[in-house]
């Protein structure tokens, strides 16, 4: 076996080893050898470079008193006034909260969602029931932002049929949910899970079809009923991917959907609607205070950036699941 | 013996029939909505059957086709050009970051993925764009910007190339001495289609709700997409009366009804055959390395 893999020809890769002594001597090989899959990538690797990774460089704008009639090299240098600006401002601390507040709902809530609605899928028994109930689920993910701040505008508008709703309940009138700024976030989060929670299950659905079966043949004969078998083979079997995208999420708490949020909120519910991405775009596109914004949009990628680090470090430490 | 299980089997059946029905009535209610005369939706709000049946809005759009004909064709243009670039870009970049023993793949993995944590922010990419681009008002405002940010089709696609596609394959085609071009054009892309498909898909859905870069990159009106038009009728009572001729009644609340139903009737319609594409691209996606 070991022969035969020898006899082939090396199908890419470095042609001689010998380390670093041999790398010019490697490259040129690899180079000439290669020459094809890297031309097919070039464009595309250019292209990344200029829209993704120039705009970071550009992000040295949040130290400067930027204008674009100066631009980025003749505006001038300012440090972390832009930063400290921010810090001592009323927004910093609401801003923070407002989004945590709206991450974390979204985190108790949206999280766990999906992974319920894939267990009881897996439950059932009838094929036509389950792929009605799939087809169906997924459906509202494909439906736009403007589309959708629509509909929760049509439900929860005085008068709309969840405002209406409520009042049967609570008693009182029926009022326009969004104008109060505790009620915005519950709508905010709720349709949110209305959005996701079926799309959010195909991942789930597709980590419990690939659990072994014989796992659950031994289950049977150990005695393990199907209540057993879901606590002790479906839960541990799908944990893996549990572990991985609760990452994914902790690492995005701070990037809630800032564009529904515009379409949303209004200056009257500021104090707890408006979120880091709202407050960006409101300082940087529209009133063009570009040194500042970015300033606060980089606070906001750093500490974005720190707590996917920590979230995959503390999986990697206490479970055999981690991104990177 | 196993009530534990009966309960929760019972419990899920009525969870999931009442989500089934959840994700359902808001589209129902849209409807309805859009086919509702509107003095009477003005004054009694929106049932789910039309109070008193219409077809008016729907004749308005009609009679002002101009101003919806026009957006909903920049959003078809901007779909299929989005369509097109985007696989002509993730396809190859794909496929080269999943050839194994290929020097440095490591590394510019690294840089795609790193670009899924971290970006240069709104501001930023703002004024590159409108600065250095000049895409301020163009059409490319509403295809260029969406272009990079989707690390995870790459992703999908190196996945795909990697465990769907035995290795054998390239290794064979490459003793028998074809280049790296062809081997691409002939091999990997025809065999690529399922994916391709998956991803034409994502990439298309993903253009026709866009709105944010209308948002940020368009003042001229003209060059709205469907989800523009729809945000600014939504905001403005005075936008629908540019389309209509003097003196014509406006329908304002309903006609917003009706042309979300249009602008959500393409993913309507062609969502139970992509459905399956899509449920593929993610299990694809989720693939470890």
């Amino acid at each position: 076996m070991r022969m035969k893999t020898e006899k082939r020809p090396a199908p890419i890769g470095y042609a001689n080893a010998g380390g670093l002594r041999n790398l010019p001597r490697n490259l040129a090989v690899d180079l000439r050898r290669n020459a094809g899959l890297y031309l097919i990538m070039l464009p595309i690797l250019l292209w990344f470079l200029v829209f993704c990774y120039a705009p970071m460089f550009g992000l040295g704008m949040a130290f400067e008193r930027f204008t674009p009639g100066k631009g980025f090299f003749a505006s001038p240098w300012v440090g972390l006034q832009n930063f400290r600006n921010f810090f001592e401002s009323i927004y910093f601390l609401r801003l923070i909260r407002n989004t945590l507040v709206l991450g974390l709902l979204d985190l108790a809530i949206g999280f766990p969602a999906p992974i319920l609605l894939a267990l009881m899928l897996n439950e059932l028994r009838s094929k036509a029931f389950k792929r009605t109930v799939q087809t169906i689920s997924y459906l509202p993910y494909f439906i736009s932002t403007v589309i959708l701040c629509g509909l929760i505008v049509l439900f929860v508008q005085s008068g709309g049929a969840i405002s209406n709703l409520l009042v049967g309940f609570t008693g009182g009138k029926s009022v326009n949910l969004l104008g109060n700024g505790d009620s915005f976030r519950l709508v905010f989060v709720l349709s949110g899970v209305w959005q996701f929670v079926g799309y959010g299950s195909i991942i789930f659905m597709a980590a419990l079809s690939a659990i072994d079966h014989e796992q659950y043949e031994a289950a049977v004969i150990d005695g393990a009923g199907r209540w057993k078998q879901l606590l002790h083979v479906t839960l541990p079997g799908i944990m893996p991917t549990v572990i991985v995208l609760l990452i994914l999420k902790m690492s995005s708490l701070l990037s809630v959907a800032s564009d529904k949020i515009l379409l949303l909120y209004s200056p009257a519910i500021y104090e707890k609607a408006d979120v880091i991405g709202t407050y960006v775009y409101r300082v940087g596109i529209i009133n063009m205070d570009y040194g500042y914004s970015a300033a606060v949009g980089l606070f906001n990628s750093v500490v974005a950036t720190i707590l996917l680090l920590s979230s995959n470090a503390i999986s990697r430490r206490f479970s055999e699941s981690s991104l990177f | 013996m196993d009530r534990n299980h009966r309960v929760f089997r019972g419990f899920s059946n009525a969870v999931l029939a009442l989500v089934s029905l959840a994700a359902l009535l808001p589209f129902w209610l849209l409807i309805s909505a859009s086919l509702t005369e509107e003095t009477t939706a003005v004054k009694q709000g929106f049932r789910f059957l039309p109070q008193v049946f219409s077809t008016e809005a729907y004749r308005f759009m009609a009679s002002s086709w101009v101003l919806f004909g026009r957006a909903y064709l920049i959003s078809i243009i901007v779909t299929t050009l989005g369509i097109a670039i985007g696989i002509a870009v993730t396809l190859p970049l794909g496929y080269v970051i999943a050839r194994e023993g290929l020097p440095g793949r490591k590394v510019l993995t690294f840089l795609i993925i790193f670009t899924m944590m971290f970006n240069g922010g709104l501001v930023a990419t703002y004024l590159m764009y409108t600065v250095t681009f000049h895409i301020k008002d163009t059409l490319w405002a509403l295809i260029v910007p969406n272009m990079v940010t989707n690390a995870f089709f790459v992703i999908m696609i190196k996945n795909y190339f990697q465990y769907s596609i035995p290795k054998e394959l390239f290794e064979a085609t490459r003793i028998d001495g074809a280049s790296e071009f062809a081997m691409f054009t002939r091999i990997a892309a025809p065999l690529a289609k399922p994916i391709a498909a998956t991803l034409a898909l994502m990439t298309g859905v993903s253009y026709w709700n866009d709105w944010m870069n209308g948002l940020y990159y368009l003042d001229n009106q003209k060059l709205y997409g469907i989800q523009n038009l729809l945000n600014a009728i939504a905001t403005s009572t005075r936008y629908l009366a540019q389309g209509a001729g003097v003196g014509v009644r406006l329908p304002t609340e309903t006609v917003r009804m009706a042309a979300a139903v249009i602008a959500v009737l393409p993913i309507m319609i062609a969502y139970p055959f992509f459905q399956e594409y899509f449920v593929r691209g993610i299990t694809m996606g989720g693939v470890k390395e």
